[in-house]
């Protein structure tokens, strides 16, 4: 389980440093972006 | 759909030792992956039930691309945006295919194309990008960069737009294609307007009135 939590964790990390990278996420809903990704 | 994001970031986080920030970000991945999948497992449901697939994705992916980098008026929660965007794609590329394609008209279409571009490159120029308080964009240089992008991607759809033009002269396939390309256009340039903004707003409240009255 520790394994399939780390390759979400990786994924997901990866897709938010990509989502940070443009104007919105995508759709149109946008939650809060965390203070790490920010400018 | 965000609460089983951040309760799945939650796990995660608890599992691996990650700090509250580190949770955030997988959060907002798992957020942003979630809600992608579900609108693009929809989009295809739907548009294979209205048998216009392909209508149904060049309305998503039209509306989508942009909407990266011009921003927008957003959906108060993710259930929202999905119901909205699944909605809108679907009954266009409908029209598109089976009310528009069959009255096509080259000379209207023509007029539809300029009139469309013409409104979007000014919108883009006078707005984008616009940002939400959950995703504020502050720096000139992301600004510019945003703009820039924006107005790429719309020269790009022109010259699709124009591909298409051409070749549904010789197949009929492609005006439907071509009609579905402006509505996409014409949905996200107009929820960058303050109307487009209004329109967003009136869809939350009444969604949020309906949730209210059935509890």
């Amino acid at each position: 389980m520790k394994k399939f939590y780390g390759i979400l964790a990786a994924v997901s990390t990866l897709v938010a440093a990509m989502v940070a990278s443009s104007a919105c996420i995508i759709f149109f809903y946008q939650p809060e972006e965390p203070k790490s990704l920010r400018d | 759909m965000e609460k089983l994001a951040r309760r799945l970031a939650h796990n995660i986080s608890s599992s691996l030792g990650y700090d509250d920030e580190k949770e955030a970000v997988v959060a907002y991945g798992l957020i942003a992956i979630i809600q992608v999948s579900m609108i693009i497992l929809l989009v295809f449901i739907f548009g294979i039930l209205i048998s216009a697939l392909i209508e149904t994705l060049i309305v998503c992916l039209s509306v989508s691309i942009l909407r990266k980098y011009s921003g927008g008026a957003h959906a108060g929660t993710a259930e929202v945006c999905t119901f909205v965007t699944v909605v809108y794609c679907t009954l266009t590329a409908f029209i598109s295919k089976k009310v528009f394609a069959g009255i096509y008209n080259p000379f209207a279409m023509a007029a539809a194309v300029i009139l469309v571009f013409a409104t979007a490159f000014v919108i883009v120029y006078k707005l984008v990008p616009v940002d939400s308080p959950n995703k504020p964009i502050k720096t000139e240089k992301k600004i510019k960069r945003m703009r820039k992008v924006s107005f790429i991607i719309l020269v790009v759809y022109f010259a699709v737009s124009l591909t298409f033009f051409i070749l549904s002269k010789d197949s009929a396939v492609f005006q439907s294609y071509g009609i579905s390309l402006l509505f996409g256009i014409s949905w996200q340039i107009f929820t960058l307007t303050y109307l487009g903004s209004l329109f967003i707003g009136k869809i939350n409240n009444v969604i949020k009135i309906k949730k209210e009255v059935q509890r």
